[in-house]
């Protein structure tokens, strides 16, 4: 009879799921459990949606960019980052650590832009960690700093590949890039404002010049090493979500573009540059140039993007100025149609 | 002279050297004896005379005789079998076999008291199967003549009857009598233990053999409903291997999944209630308090039933029962259905046309001619065929099908056969039974069968005085093969679909009718292909279900007084599921075959196999010593217990015949392929106590620790302590003068604690799902699509047992010689700690909020019973009777609940369980001036309760008009709402009724006399609130859907119309009860039913024939039906719901309840 003292084992561990005991053991593990990550990932109805600066919309959307849903990519990035030690293979370990590392700063990113300085998590938070779940915002430096961590950490840990789809350390540096951009140019134009950078750990904080030379230093190795060039099709890609017809992924964008005519706001369209080099915006008249003339001379990415003049729509045979979805010439919401999505 | 003597010398000498001449010579080796008498012949001047079949020559001989003498040689041949010759005249020998004739001997013995070793005089003594037997003397001494084999039968007054064997070479016997059992002394099995009925102390109810035992029914789950007031046993449907839920004295806990039902031991063993073989059955315990229940800890926190089977004993000679019955069941209730093709369509068609503009039916005036014409032709009439094939082809139907009797037997066979054996005597004793059962369904096409075997054998050993084994066996096995879909319900659910009256189920070539053109959108699907389905009889499935419990106990005796017991039980389970589905071809038009396009007509294969193990240890010491007047019984131990299920399930489409199933020629997608694995273990430590002083002071603790896989390591304990105290005011001094009438009155009180684990089998681990897909599909290298693996939210690390506290206090009282006897019962159980979303969290948590035992609940009830039994003398005969019923009631309340607002979509505090919010319906509008003057104060647009009346745009005639309810405008605003749904601002509703049973009632009669028994049992429930939803079809007919098949003859006598003011129903109109918003779609007082009921559970007459003594110790025939007979208010309303049926669901469709009627003998010898 002793033995169903020892028999009668509570340990019980269920066999016909993974477990979180058992699950990262595995490198696959790693890279399907990062899979989730790619949810932040922008889609073109979102753009649309978002009340982002460079599109005209008809209509508002209110997003909840703030719930637990939000959130919650976050907690499984950082679930990662704790749990990535019991995986036994180092080279995914590496790999897919640096990926959590660009996402956790995709997202913070995501939020610095949207709300500025946030609570900044490195754990995951449990339901009775109430110090962590009613925590303030963090200082802006710090979480700028952070991200500039984090994305360092990816740079060194992301596989050197080149993929347009996937997450890779010309992607890290590429967002470095941008990252410091925005921080560094915030900072610059709002010196002297409550906005710049707020107090910090450390024991100053980040001077608006030392971001830019970051975000300098940066691209030049994106430029140097990452072996893209520019203006021709793929090779510029440096990430992008892709659509397959046959796997049946698709999008509606053209909803947006081509049904409810949305278009470019002149503010942006003013802000591709002269070939020269020069911007547009230094041009006498800017302003009230016509619409004809408004492409002459301009950056060639300028008419990638926007219907100019000479633009023909796939499956027509001539051109249109611009083109919309029931009537065949009317302005839409905005003169600046952008060519992508519209057909 | 000389020359006579010297002829007979000389004779005498001849004859003896004749004899003497005869010598054997042979030398035979394995050689059977047949074959060596005639060589025995050859040599001898001898013939063997014998019958071929003798016994005995067919043994093999080995001999060697060497001038043997005849008669030697022949001793020696026939050496050790029984065959004898005999030397007769002409030189023949006539062999024969012995009749064994036992030797008839002096028996002697002396018959004792057990107890007290005292002699009893006068005990019969008598020779079991004769008429021999004698009586004891003063000292107890008896002799009789009997030989070996024979049983003796010794039988006293008082005492139980003794028969023993009479063994070969023992001649002195030596009798112990045990005094039969008193009512009140009767032992009642309790957790581990039994205990004396009169020193219980918890609230233990029991449950006589002879109330389930021989009742004609499958199992003992409806043979258990009326036991006791507090169980409560709801059926889900009325069908074979039906399944049920049960509980006492109300649900413990809001969570009521199966980790909260009442636990079911049979003889200790955890066992489904349905599996057990009713004659099996010597008593059932119902613990229903928490002192008793403490015992068994984790598990019995709804309560616990214990289930004692039948066993030998000493001192019973092999006792050979058979109970043979055979009958049939028919539905509770009623059928009566519009079987008129005219009034079928035309019912359907007013009705719609007050919802829209059309008419459901497309029929014409000359259709309807037609329809008229056939009116009163109960079988088709060939002058005027049912089936009209048009220009076209397309099949018109002007039938006066009864579509119930197409789908439906209303009366099918069952029988019902059980065998057991028992016996004993003081070194071993045992019990065996088997039992089929099987009956038919209810489901005409492809009749759906029940086939169930069951089988026990227990055998108790004493090993040595110290030592005693035991092994308990049972098997049980039910096999119910059905026709139509996995789930039997669907043919009730929606079979009656469109299955109009006039519509037939074939068309003339035979094919099956599914599309009835001929309503208003084209698209009438008949029961929704179920007829067809059917009638194709290709969809088959098989539910099968084998249960294997083998238990081996060992007690030691290890001092005076002090037992150690060991007890290992392995379960072992098997179910087996699979479902054949087809396409199945129906005819809309003639020459056209096409093939029904639903879900329900796939061509596919299902299987699931699932395997269940449990093994469970006890072991415990018990100590019962006792001095003076004290008397104490200590129990302690252990119990350990691993529980293994593992099931594997398979679905295959397109097979590539339609007449066999196996997945070994399905050729199409594999469409599910899974596994589920669930493992648990428990251990458990429990002591109890229990002492009385001279019977009249009673106490008793108990304590049992349980740790449970389930929960994280740290949360995994649970205590649960009970106890309880006595009061047996009747054995005081004070009481001796009032005893003689007043036998018994005990009062008690007692109070427990009992733990609950609410959670999954692994909660507290995080399982990952490897297959996330997004919901806006994601692809990194244009060839696959992305899928993720992610954890599941955590629960709170902190989850643990939910507790129930039960106080509960009782009274037990036994007047004129325990005659009469009343129990009665007041608790109070409360509730802690259920699980309950707790308080929400920031977003920043980033994943759903854990949930929390942060609920409690408390119930109050009481329970009482009274049984009167009485024996009188009538004319010469014993006549035996007794009366008895119960009651109880309970009411429970939510006391504390994370709900702030109290929003009536989840559970609030202050709530009572089962309340049911309505709106109130003061009556029907009867002229056009009550509408108007109601429309002044009341808005019906805004209103949330006619919507469609007001609102369907192109119904024929909108808005309020004569006929329809009328709402009250409780709360004054002028519109019909539901408020903010919350207890405080529920609009124009309140609190209407209240769908838990209230009063649960029973009361039994039984009598007997001159051999004739009767046995009556009722139980009922004296209210419960029910509103039919808007899918209870059976009760709204067409007010929800139009084309309802199954209306009642006289429906259209309860349906309101100018000349029939005072009717039940409101104004004609479809749909009315289909939206949850329309004018019968939400509950109100008007058509909120009562579905409390009275049934006659079972009613059973059987007479022992007088005769046959010799043969068989009890030849009973005998008359048992279940459910004859049944009242409830709902019946008034609506024939065809029972109302057992209507509280399964809003629905009220489940497979039907039937009744049964029986006869059959029991015999035994």
């Amino acid at each position: 009879m002793t033995l169903c003292f020892t028999s009668c084992n509570m340990d019980l561990a269920p066999e016909d799921q993974l477990s979180t005991v058992t699950y990262f053991k595995s490198g696959t593990a790693l890279k399907e459990y990062s899979n989730y990550f790619y949810r932040m990932m922008p889609d073109p109805e979102t753009m649309y949606a978002e009340e982002g600066e460079h599109f005209v919309r008809d209509i508002h959307s209110g997003e909840a960019y703030w719930s637990k849903d939000v959130w919650k990519t976050l907690r499984k990035i950082n679930y990662l980052l704790a749990n990535a030690d019991q995986c036994s293979d180092a080279d995914a370990r590496t790999h897919y650590v640096g990926v959590a590392h660009f996402f956790r700063a995709y997202f913070y990113f995501n939020m610095l832009q949207r709300f500025g300085a946030v609570p900044w998590y490195d754990h995951v938070i449990n339901a009775d960690d109430k110090e962590s779940l009613n925590r303030p915002r963090d200082s802006r430096d710090l979480v700028v700093r952070n991200i500039i961590a984090d994305l360092d950490m990816a740079v060194d840990e992301l596989p050197a590949m080149r993929s347009a789809y996937e997450v890779n350390k010309w992607t890290a540096l590429a967002l470095k890039s941008r990252v410091c951009l925005f921080e560094g140019t915030f900072r610059k134009y709002h010196a002297g404002t409550t906005f710049n950078g707020g107090s910090s750990v450390y024991s100053e904080v980040l001077p608006w010049d030392d971001l830019l030379q970051q975000c300098a230093d940066a691209s030049l190795t994106l430029m140097q090493e990452g072996g893209y060039s520019l203006y021709t099709t793929t090779e510029e890609i440096i990430w992008a979500r892709a659509y397959s017809k046959d796997l049946d992924i698709k999008h509606n964008a053209q909803a947006w573009s081509v049904a409810r005519a949305t278009g470019f706001t002149k503010r942006f369209a003013d802000l591709y540059l002269m070939t020269d080099g020069t911007p547009f915006t230094s041009q006498a008249g800017y302003e009230t140039v016509q619409y004809l003339d408004i492409f002459a001379n301009r950056d060639p990415r300028m008419a990638q993007t926007i219907h100019a003049p000479g633009y023909i729509q796939m499956g027509a045979d001539k051109t249109y100025a611009v083109k919309s979805w029931s009537q065949p010439i009317i302005l839409g919401v905005a003169a600046y149609a952008p060519c992508r999505f519209s057909g | 002279m000389r020359r006579k003597f010297v002829l007979a010398l000389s004779l005498m000498l001849l004859s003896l050297l004749t004899v003497q001449a005869q010598v054997v010579t042979l030398k035979v080796t394995n050689q059977p004896i047949r074959e060596v008498l005639p060589m025995v012949e050859q040599q001898c001047d001898y013939h063997f005379f014998y019958n071929n079949n003798l016994t005995g020559l067919d043994n093999l001989v080995t001999l060697t005789l060497n001038q043997t003498p005849l008669e030697q040689a022949l001793k020696q041949l026939f050496k050790g079998t029984g065959i004898s010759y005999k030397m007769a005249e002409n030189n023949v020998i006539v062999l024969s076999v012995e009749e064994k004739k036992s030797a008839v001997r002096h028996i002697t013995g002396v018959v004792l008291d057990k107890k007290s070793n005292e002699p009893i005089i006068g005990a019969s003594v008598a020779v079991k199967g004769t008429t021999s037997g004698t009586i004891t003397d003063l000292d107890g001494n008896f002799t009789l003549e009997a030989s070996t084999g024979q049983y003796l039968q010794v039988s006293y007054l008082g005492y139980e009857t003794y028969e023993l064997r009479v063994a070969a070479g023992s001649d002195i016997y030596r009798v112990m009598l045990a005094e039969s059992t008193a009512q009140l002394d009767e032992v009642v099995v309790v957790g581990y233990g039994a205990q004396k009925k009169v020193n219980l102390t918890g609230a233990v109810s029991v449950v006589e053999s002879k109330d389930i035992v021989g009742r004609p029914t499958p199992n003992m789950v409806t043979a258990l409903q009326g036991a006791d007031p507090a169980l409560n046993i709801t059926m889900s449907a009325g069908g074979p291997g039906a399944s049920y839920n049960f509980n006492i004295r109300g649900l413990a806990s809001i969570n009521n999944s199966s980790t909260t039902k009442p636990l079911v031991l049979v003889d200790g063993v955890e066992m489904e209630l349905s599996r057990v073989n009713t004659n099996d059955i010597e008593s059932v315990s119902i613990l229903k308090d928490a002192s008793a229940s403490a015992i068994y800890g984790s598990k019995a926190a709804a309560g616990v039933i214990l289930v004692t089977t039948k066993s030998g004993k000493e001192g019973l000679a092999p006792q050979v029962t058979i109970d043979a019955k055979a009958g049939w069941k028919s539905p509770t209730t009623d059928h009566d259905f519009i079987t008129q093709g005219f009034w079928s369509a035309y019912i359907s068609d007013i009705f719609m046309l007050q919802h829209t503009k059309t008419a459901m039916t497309t029929y014409t005036e000359a259709d309807y001619a037609e329809l008229w014409m056939r009116l009163n032709d109960q079988t088709e009439n060939p002058e005027r065929p049912w089936v009209v094939t048009q220009n076209d082809g397309t099949y018109k139907y002007y039938a006066n099908f009864n579509w119930y009797d197409h789908y439906y037997k209303t009366i099918r066979p069952m029988q019902d056969y059980n065998v057991s054996l028992k016996g004993g005597n003081d070194r071993i004793n045992y019990f065996v039974s088997g039992r089929y059962y099987t009956e038919d369904g209810m489901i005409r096409i492809d009749n759906d069968k029940w086939h169930q075997f069951s089988t026990r054998a227990k055998v108790n050993i004493n090993v040595k005085p110290w030592l005693h084994y035991g092994v308990n066996f049972s098997f049980f096995s039910s096999r119910y093969t059905y026709p139509g879909t996995e789930s039997s319900r669907e043919i009730f659910r929606v079979g009656s679909l469109h299955a109009m009256a006039y519509i037939p189920a074939t068309n003339p070539d035979g094919s099956f009718v599914y599309l009835n053109p001929w309503i208003y959108s084209g698209q009438g699907t008949v029961g929704d292909g179920m007829s067809a389905l059917l009638l194709n009889g290709k969809h088959k499935n098989l539910n099968l279900n084998r249960e294997m419990v083998i238990q081996n106990s060992l007690t030691f005796d290890l001092y005076k007084n002090l037992t150690l017991n060991a007890d290992y039980s392995f379960t072992w389970r098997m179910k087996e599921i699979s479902n054949r589905s087809v396409k199945v071809p129906y005819s809309a038009k003639e020459g056209t075959t096409d093939l029904i396009e639903n879900f329900r007509s796939v061509d596919s294969y299902h299987q699931q196999l699932a395997r269940y193990q449990t093994h469970n240890y006890n072991v415990y010491l018990r100590w019962t010593p006792t001095w003076d007047k004290h008397h104490l019984t200590l129990t302690a131990g252990y119990n350990g217990e691993m529980y293994r299920y593992h099931s594997t399930q398979a679905t295959r489409m397109d097979l590539m015949t339609e007449d066999l199933s196996s997945f070994n020629f399905a050729k199409g997608e594999v469409t599910e392929l899974s596994e589920s694995i669930k493992t648990v273990a428990t251990n458990g430590f429990f002591a109890r106590v229990n002492y009385d002083w001279a019977g009249r002071y009673l106490f008793e603790v108990s304590v049992r620790a349980d740790a449970s896989s389930r929960f994280a390591p740290g949360y995994r304990w649970a205590v649960t302590p009970g106890g309880s105290l006595g009061w047996r005011m009747s054995e005081e001094p004070f009481w001796e003068s009032i005893h003689d009438w007043w036998d018994n009155a005990k009062i008690r009180f007692s109070a427990g604690q009992l733990a609950n684990q609410m959670t999954g089998y692994y909660d507290y681990i995080q399982s990952v799902d490897a297959d996330g897909m997004f919901t806006q599909a994601i692809t990194l290298d244009g060839a696959t699509v992305l899928s993720y693996a992610t954890e599941n939210d955590p629960n709170a690390g902190t989850l643990t047992w939910e507790k129930m506290t039960t106080y509960d206090v009782g009274l037990d009282l036994g007047f004129l010689g325990n005659r009469l006897s009343l129990t009665g019962d007041f608790y109070i159980r409360n509730t802690e700690g259920m699980l309950n979303t707790g308080t929400a969290l920031p977003s920043v948590y980033g994943a759903t909020d854990p949930k929390q035992n942060s609920a409690n609940m408390s119930t109050r009830g009481w329970e009482l019973a009274v049984t009167w039994r009485d024996k009188h003398n009538v004319l010469g005969k014993d006549f035996k009777y007794e009366i008895g019923g119960g009651v109880g009631n309970y009411r429970t309340f939510i006391t504390k609940y994370n709900n702030p607002e109290k929003l009536l979509s989840t559970y609030y505090e202050g709530q009572e369980l089962g309340e049911l919010w309505g709106y109130e319906i003061d009556g029907l509008f009867q002229t056009q001036e009550e509408v108007v003057d109601y429309l002044t104060k009341v808005d019906p647009v805004n209103s949330m309760v006619y919507t469609d009346i007001v609102g369907v745009l192109d119904s024929k005639a909108p808005g309020l008009h004569p006929g329809d309810v009328r709402y009250v405008d409780l709360n004054g605003d002028g519109v019909i709402t539901s408020g903010n749904n919350t207890a405080d601002n529920p609009g124009d509703r309140r609190i209407i009724g209240n769908t838990l049973p209230k009063y649960n009632y029973n009361f039994h009669i039984s009598a007997e006399w001159y051999g004739v028994d009767l046995s009556i049992h009722f139980q009922g429930v004296g209210r419960r609130d029910w509103y039919p939803m808007t899918e209870a079809t059976t009760f709204w007919g067409p007010y929800s859907r139009p084309y309802q098949g199954f209306m009642a003859k006289d429906f259209m006598t309860n349906v309101w119309s100018e000349d029939n003011p005072d009717a039940y129903f409101p104004r004609y109109r479809a749909y009315e009860a289909l939206g949850s918003a329309n004018s019968l779609g939400p509950a109100n007082t008007r058509y909120m039913l009562n579905v409390g009921y009275l049934r006659m559970k079972n009613i059973t007459v059987g007479y022992t024939l007088p005769c046959w003594k010799n043969v068989f110790s009890e030849f009973r025939i005998y008359f048992s039906a279940e459910n004859p007979w049944c009242w409830s208010q709902l019946q008034k309303y609506c024939r065809s719901i029972d109302p057992e049926q209507a509280v399964v669901s809003s629905q009220a469709i489940t497979y039907g309840f039937a009744r049964t009627f029986t006869f059959g003998l029991t015999a035994t010898f």
